[in-house]
């Protein structure tokens, strides 16, 4: 009994390892390129691929944008759809380009994060 | 008492031996997190390059697309991904000297538009370690004695430790099956025998007391018996006397 204790919970520590692997069937296509556009504010451009073997619907990406201690600053969530409709087709990159209104000399830590169904 | 004291032992085995496996876990992220670093200022020197090149030509009309799709045609952005095949970085900034130098933006910068590690711009403090590198690398226009601006990539580390954790996991996993058996045997290999030592006694204190106090209780016991039948035989010789005030 004691056995097969020890091996569930190992199985178990395989999988949860195994979680530890992203899901990349949507992803960022290089990095995201950072400007202050011509306002003084900061501009993102950035390109968004799908790498699953399926269309896949309904994608956002979220900007996250922190000062030093960590707190939001402004939040962005921007929907990423394909040239045929609010989905994006198998191999299909999208561009994506967006302007934050917050002051940049507040903004610390950044994140992007993508969203779908 | 002896149960807390054997506890106390597997503990701190099982504790010496997750310890050394933290020590290797540890080792493994630093190593990828000095590639990482390593892959980034080469990526920062290579924009900084093709930025140089953008801003001679474009120094007025420029837009951040324009050198976007410059920088596509130039590296190409599946370069710019495969570079870094463990963490791909996910901001790529350029700023101008002059917004730096106005204070419009915190570049995270020293007075000769190098990196600064002091300042809060190049640090993210999380889970007790920073989980921001920050590669920049000024770029200058010909001619120009002070550089045109500076180019800022920006890496998360957590990636890399949770990709670590990731392919490590089942090394990590064994490691400890294996480092615990090899306690055990050699836990069997240093346990001390109890031999027979006939000169000395073999027999435990606390045994030697209880067969003392049955030694005695069965030496009473004995002894009662004997009594009881010299009372006997007593009482045998007494009936034979006929007492006279019973017959009264």
């Amino acid at each position: 009994m004691k056995f097969f204790t020890i091996l569930l919970a190992n199985l178990l520590l395989l999988i949860s390892c195994d979680a530890l692997i992203p899901d990349q069937r949507i992803s960022l296509l290089g990095p995201v390129l950072e400007t202050l556009n011509r306002d003084g504010n900061l501009e993102y451009i950035g390109r968004v691929i799908n790498n699953s073997e399926e269309k896949v619907e309904n994608i956002s990406l979220r900007y996250i944008a922190k000062d030093k201690e960590d707190n939001v600053v402004e939040a962005v969530t921007l929907p990423v759809s394909g040239l045929d409709g609010n989905f994006v087709n198998k191999g299909e990159i999208v561009l994506f380009q967006f302007s934050i209104r917050s002051n940049p000399k507040s903004i610390f830590n950044k994140e992007f994060s993508l969203h779908y169904e | 008492m002896y149960f807390l004291k054997r506890f106390a032992v597997i503990t701190s085995i099982q504790l010496l031996i997750l310890s050394f496996i933290f020590v290797l876990f540890i080792f493994n992220f630093n190593q990828r997190r000095e590639i990482n670093k390593i892959q980034s200022k080469e990526l920062a020197s290579i924009v900084a390059e093709q930025a140089s090149n953008y801003f001679q030509k474009n120094k007025i009309n420029y837009s951040s697309n324009d050198f976007f799709n410059y920088l596509d045609s130039q590296i190409g952005i599946q370069k710019l991904t495969t570079a870094f095949n463990l963490n791909s970085p996910e901001i790529l900034t350029i700023y101008f000297r002059s917004d730096i130098e106005k204070g419009i933006v915190d570049a995270g910068v020293d007075s000769n538009f190098n990196k600064d590690d002091t300042s809060p711009a190049n640090k993210s403090i999380k889970y007790f370690f920073n989980n921001k590198y920050v590669a920049i690398k000024p770029f200058f226009l010909d001619g120009a004695k002070k550089p045109h601006g500076v180019v800022r990539i920006e890496t998360n580390t957590i990636p890399i430790l949770t990709n670590v954790l990731a392919n490590n996991g089942i090394f990590y996993l064994f490691l400890f099956l294996i480092l615990n058996n090899q306690a055990f045997l050699f836990y069997l290999w240093v346990r001390k025998k109890k031999d027979v030592v006939l000169d000395q006694g073999y027999l435990k204190d606390s045994s030697l007391g209880a067969i003392k106090i049955m030694h005695k209780l069965l030496g009473d016991i004995i002894d009662d018996h004997k009594e009881s039948k010299d009372a006997e035989s007593i009482n045998d010789i007494a009936t034979n006397i006929v007492n006279l005030d019973d017959k009264k």
